[in-house]
């Protein structure tokens, strides 16, 4: 077992955890941060999508330890003044809820975590950037067709 | 609130999603988040054979490893559950094997531990020793192969239909649907053309990214389920039947679904559950892995032998259909699949002499059952195709040669049933318009071919089936709307949160839905085959007229005018001097149904509405590799009249770009038995870059006379036409005929090299 | 997983010793082969090493003609650096192809090149272009360093420091994705460098090899139609679920010379 100190959704925070623990386990678990999810064992899906450091990763393939002083984003953060009336959603989460861009929402908080990476790299992305930019994270559900059109109106949200 | 809104008409209008913001920031509820102190995790140990006796299971290993609580075998299950057996058609699944394994990958032991590592671990350590069997994988051997997988049938009482296979031996054919109409040997010998093809579908997995997952925690009397479950009251009901409680001792909650798409349909892992739950008197949690999804259930792989005659004029007058389902090793609702699917197999055409021989086999594979469509794309993908083979061998546009025989209303399908709001022409018209059939195509050049493609199929809803709802009425007008129709994605309670809406004059937002738990929530038959909006919107719409009258009657009886919700909370505080009170109404229905004649397959009444789905395809062959690109998917269905027009257009493409992955990509590949690729690392489902570069959707504009508020479902509806389509278009593009799904680049460059003389050899 | 002991040395010196130590420890650096193989459980070090963060397996320069790539380096950085996309445009292609952004965000140069998956696409860059492997003890060249399907030259407790590519006159790669995992189908690195053709396959064979007969051709004729004229025998190359290995003998040609294509169109880069 060893100590972990870290900064999740700005906030430092220190766990106790086997060296085999993932970083998933850690937030889901231990910090009771269930919006990462846990789709496949492969590193395939994406539903686990998180920022390290700024930059998207798949949290189900990094160990706890490896995250030692490091800073961690994820869906809870992005919009932690979030309320009951809905208000204060981050664009890209406002553009997911308003294109129906989710169906049964369980790989939706790790796109959208992917989605907030790409849009840091590329403001204003064309096709060809959302698909490279997203090419990690699978969806069963939609047929991508309304995460394409979220993407293109949380871009255009975030530049106004 | 604005007196307006709430006289908005709720049909027809896009309501947004009421769960958008929970699953956007996380916070939606789903089985896989629950945690319960005391929990002890299962980890199964497989069967690595594929038929066998099972001689020995050496658990000690297991056992003594530190942490472990216990290691459960079959016949610890049954001093719990003496005929530890279920499944919806047939009682043949053992909870955890007994005296025999069927299918590599079939659940052997399950060790229980506090720590899932531990479980795990563990389970590693287990070992078995079995009297290896002969085994039997392919659908066709297997009908009349002397291996048998079960040594007698054993039909649940639940259909009619199986009762003539109970204690049958020496088969596995676990249902034989037939349909005769008319004389097809006659007009094959007389025919002016006779085509005769055979198709193949593959195996393929629906991968909900929830995987399955159940919690059973046992109370002093009773036991809670919590499942991630498409049909709450058929867990319930097969739990308490396998327990020999009464129904009120089970409760079966859920959640938000994290998809469903039929995996999630009669009872899977939760037997299990609950019988470790009870044996260990702790609460159990099984959460499968994505790999382990793929030995639970899966689609039927097929056959499909096709014969059709047809006139010198173009038109089909018979169609002879032999399909084998792959059932698998156990029967789960597979035969439901090759019945209610299986009496469509002639297509949406007018055939005046038909035969289909449909039957459910099992095989030593792993078991399948529903998948998004219930069987109906391995069916179009046939006999669209062999629609297209025979108009471009006839030199007519295969347009043209499907509106010649497509079914119009009124006419009557093979089975004796006549069509009744099917809008079959429309769909071909409508995909043709947007497609520009009548305008030139650019054909491409060198080693870039285009060509396009067209496909219509048919199904019919699995019937006859219950659903009951309860709307409750609150004091201040909002209501509360209490179904088991289970939300894996599809938006239904939005949709049906806007019946309730429009039957009472209210807005829709103003309405809840519970999430299903069994002791509130009353009896459905199940979340599946596009059911639920015709069959549940029913039971809704009654539920919410039979609230309204009492509310109408409320207000009469204290004066006040019936108008929205205010007028509803007045109402209230005038009766009971404050706010205070309920109003319930219930609802309930069941789908009218005529059973096929055992003898003919024929029935005036076969289903209580047709459901259809087209799709168009432009693309490109890159003919050195074989790779396919998807220009354009245009995808057209009658779904009646949309009750919420974005989440209609979002289960289109869904459905339309799931069959997709099942045309191109899909296949769990089995090797002996043993399948090669249980993981989304080798099983390649679409991803983004995967998209057709230009999708476009369209719902007509129809009505369902006998539907609620003029609707139907629409969940399947856009994976029919999807294969074929694309299949067709590759023939149109490189003049290659594909029979056999997937199309993968590999079998597309495959069948480049052949037409050209120089097969690439294995 | 099973249980092991993470550490993270403060220099090479340490990690190496560390190494030296535990006789089943394994260096850790992105982690995105090794963290899924631990997961499935098909590995069981006692140590994991994580080297990542070392500074002496960092930086990007180019320096007498050679572009020196540090093995901690992770995809997206040789994918995005101006350094790499001024000095070697096709290298930066090829990182920008591996995997997703999740796995360009950790993966390291060193990691996939060490591993030497049949199917990873930096072994046909590093073999291609003539690359040098530097450890901590020596210096390996390209041609020496890759012995088949996940082996290579390194030893017990060697660590790849660096990798140092010759800049070439021209080069490119072209690849087919696996469908599912993203990796190489198969994958054709063509590099002119210093008046030398070489030529690397990836994914096509038991390991990455150098295709001799494509070298050969393209040393006498520069040109798409030199590959074209090639016959491709598929014994011995890998067949598995997505393709016999005909097939993959047919992407070998395909691929070589959509490379050549795109060398000769000037468009630089990998093309997918």
């Amino acid at each position: 077992m060893s100590k972990v100190a870290l900064t999740v959704n700005g906030k430092p925070v220190e766990v106790e955890v086997e060296h085999r623990t993932l970083l998933s386990t850690v937030l889901r678990e231990a910090l009771g941060l269930t919006g990462t999810h846990i789709g496949c064992d492969t590193s395939q899906c994406g539903a686990c999508t998180v920022h390290l450091d700024g930059r998207v990763v798949k949290s189900c393939t990094v160990l706890a330890v490896q995250v030692q002083g490091q800073s961690v984003k994820t869906i809870e953060g992005l919009a932690p003044s979030f309320d009951a009336s809905g208000a204060r959603l981050h664009p890209v989460q406002q553009a997911f809820s308003e294109c129906h861009a989710l169906q049964c929402g369980f790989c939706t908080p790790g796109m959208i975590m992917a989605v907030t990476g790409l849009l840091q790299d590329h403001p204003q992305p064309d096709d060809q950037q959302i698909i490279h930019g997203l090419e990690g994270n699978l969806c069963r559900c939609t047929g991508y067709v309304n995460i394409i059109k979220a993407v293109k109106q949380a871009a255009q949200m975030m530049q106004a | 609130m604005d007196a307006k809104v709430i006289k908005e008409e709720q049909i027809g209008r896009s309501v947004p999603r009421m769960e958008g913001a929970a699953k956007v920031t996380g916070r939606a509820e789903y089985i896989h988040n629950i945690r319960l102190p005391g929990v002890l995790h299962g980890k199964m140990f497989r069967s690595r054979i594929a038929h066998g006796r099972i001689v020995s299971i050496d658990t000690s290993a297991a056992r003594a490893v530190a942490g472990v609580h216990s290691v459960v075998t079959g016949e610890d299950i049954q001093r719990l559950i003496a005929e530890p057996y279920y499944g919806p058609a047939f009682h043949d699944q053992p909870v955890l094997a007994l005296h025999k394994v069927r299918y590599v990958g079939e659940p052997v032991a399950v060790v229980l531990a506090t720590d899932p590592h531990v479980a795990e671990y563990a389970a590693g350590l287990i070992t078995a020793q079995y009297e290896e069997l002969p085994a039997v994988f392919n659908e066709v051997e297997a009908a009349t192969s002397p291996i048998h997988v079960h040594d007698e049938l054993k039909p649940a009482i639940t259909f009619p239909d199986l009762k003539h296979l109970k204690g049958k031996r020496g088969t596995n054919i676990a249902l034989d649907y037939k349909l005769r109409r008319g004389d097809v040997e006659a007009q094959f010998a007389s025919a002016a053309h006779v085509f005769e093809h055979e198709f193949h579908t593959q195996h393929i997995m629906h991968t909900p990214f929830e995987p399955f997952v159940a919690l059973a925690e046992p109370m002093d009397d009773s036991i809670t389920i919590h499942t991630s479950t498409q049909m709450p009251a058929y867990v319930r009901l097969e739990i308490a039947r396998l327990l020999g409680w009464p129904e009120n001792k089970v409760k079966v909650r859920t959640a938000w679904l994290g998809g469903g798409f039929g995996a999630k349909v009669y009872v899977k892992i939760e037997p299990m559950v609950v019988a470790l739950a009870l044996l260990a008197r702790r609460p159990v949690k099984m959460s499968l892995t994505m790999e382990e999804q793929f030995y639970v259930i899966g689609k039927h792989a097929t056959t499909f032998r096709i014969k059709s005659a047809v006139t010198a004029d173009g038109r089909i007058s018979a169609r002879k259909c032999e399909v084998f389902w792959n059932g698998g090793a156990y029967a789960d609702i597979g035969p439901r699949v090759s019945q209610k699917s299986g009496f469509t197999s002639t297509g949406p055409y007018r055939i005046e002499h038909a035969q289909i021989d449909s039957a459910e086999i099992y095989t030593n594979l792993p078991p399948a059952g529903a998948f998004r469509g219930f069987g109906i794309p391995q069916l179009v993908w046939a006999y669209e195709s062999h629609t297209d083979i025979i108009a471009r061998a006839l030199n007519i546009d295969p347009l043209e040669f499907r509106r010649r025989n497509i079914l119009r209303e009124g006419d009557e399908h093979p089975t004796g049933t006549a069509m009744r709001d099917a809008e079959f022409e429309e769909v071909l018209v409508r995909i043709s318009a947007r497609m520009g059939w009548d305008q030139p195509f650019d054909r491409g050049t060198g080693t870039k071919r285009r060509g396009r493609g067209i496909a219509i199929g048919v199904k019919a809803s699995i019937a006859p089936t219950t659903s009951f709802a309860l709307v409750n009425v609150s004091a201040d007008g909002s209501a509360v709307l209490f179904c088991n129709t289970i939300d894996m994605g599809q938006g239904s309670n939005t949709s049906m949160a806007q019946l309730v809406a429009q039957v009472l004059g209210t807005s829709s937002e103003r309405v809840r839905v519970t999430q299903a738990d069994t002791d509130v929530t009353p009896f459905d038959m199940g979340t599946l085959g596009s059911r639920s909006m015709f069959h549940m919107g029913h039971a809704v719409r009654l539920a919410a007229e039979h609230a309204r009258e009492q509310l109408e009657a409320l207000c009469a009886e204290t004066g006040i005018e019936y108008q929205d919700e205010h007028s509803i909370a007045q109402a209230f505080r005038k009766k009971f001097g404050m706010q205070a009170g309920n109003i319930f109404g219930v609802g309930h229905y069941t789908s009218r149904y005529q059973p096929a004649d055992h003898d003919t397959g024929m029935s005036k009444e076969i289903t209580p509405f047709w459901m259809i789905g087209g799709t168009g395809i432009e693309l490109e062959v890159d003919t050195e590799t074989g790779h396919v690109t998807i220009l354009r998917m245009v995808n057209v269905v009658d779904a009646g009249r949309a009750v919420n027009p974005r989440v209609v257009d979002t289960q289109i493409s869904g459905a339309a770009l799931m069959q997709m992955g099942a045309t191109l990509s899909e296949e769990m590949v089995f090797n002996e038995g043993e399948l090669t690729n249980p993981s989304l690392a080798f099983y390649k489902i679409p991803g983004m870059r995967d998209m057709p570069v230009a999708i476009e959707n369209e719902a007509l504009e129809a009505e369902t006379r006998s539907g609620p508020f003029g609707a139907k479902g629409v969940g399947e509806s856009g994976t029919f036409g999807v294969s074929p389509a694309i299949a067709n278009a590759i023939d149109d593009a490189i003049g290659v005929r594909l029979y056999s799904l997937p199309l993968t680049p590999e079998a597309i460059y495959r069948g480049i090299c052949a037409a050209r003389g120089e097969p690439l050899v294995d | 997983m099973y249980e092991f002991s993470y550490v993270k040395p403060a220099s090479l010196d340490e990690a190496a010793q560390l190494l030296a130590n535990h006789d089943d420890a394994k260096p850790l650096s992105g982690g995105m082969t090794l963290i899924p193989t631990l997961k499935q459980r098909l590995a069981q070090p006692s140590h994991l090493i994580d080297i990542a963060a070392l500074t002496e397996l960092r930086g990007i320069e180019v320096t007498a003609g050679q572009l020196i790539i540090g093995a901690a380096t992770r995809h997206i950085e040789v994918a995005t650096s101006m350094t790499v996309r001024t000095a070697l445009p096709a290298l930066a292609a090829l990182a920008s192809t591996i995997g997703d952004p999740q796995v360009r965000n950790r993966g390291t140069l060193g990691g996939s090149v060490a591993n030497n998956d049949p199917n990873a696409d930096y072994p046909a860059a590093v073999l291609a272009l003539g690359a040098t492997v530097h450890t901590q003890r020596r210096a390996i060249a390209a041609d020496d360093f890759f012995q088949g399907v996940f082996t290579t030259a390194i030893e017990e407790g060697e660590l790849i420091t660096r990798i140092a590519f010759p800049l070439p006159t021209r080069a490119a790669y072209a690849k087919f994705p696996h469908p599912a995992s993203g990796f190489a189908m198969t994958g054709v690195f063509v590099a002119e460098t210093g008046g030398r053709v070489r030529v690397a396959v990836t994914g096509a064979g038991p390991g990455v090899f150098r295709w001799r007969e494509a070298e050969a051709a393209l040393a006498d004729r520069f040109a798409a139609e030199s590959i074209e004229a090639l016959v491709v025998d598929p014994s011995g190359l890998n067949a598995d679920i997505h393709a016999p290995a005909e097939y993959r003998a047919n992407l070998m040609k395909v691929l070589a010379s959509r490379a050549l294509r795109a060398i000769l169109n000037s468009s630089e880069g990998a093309v997918a």
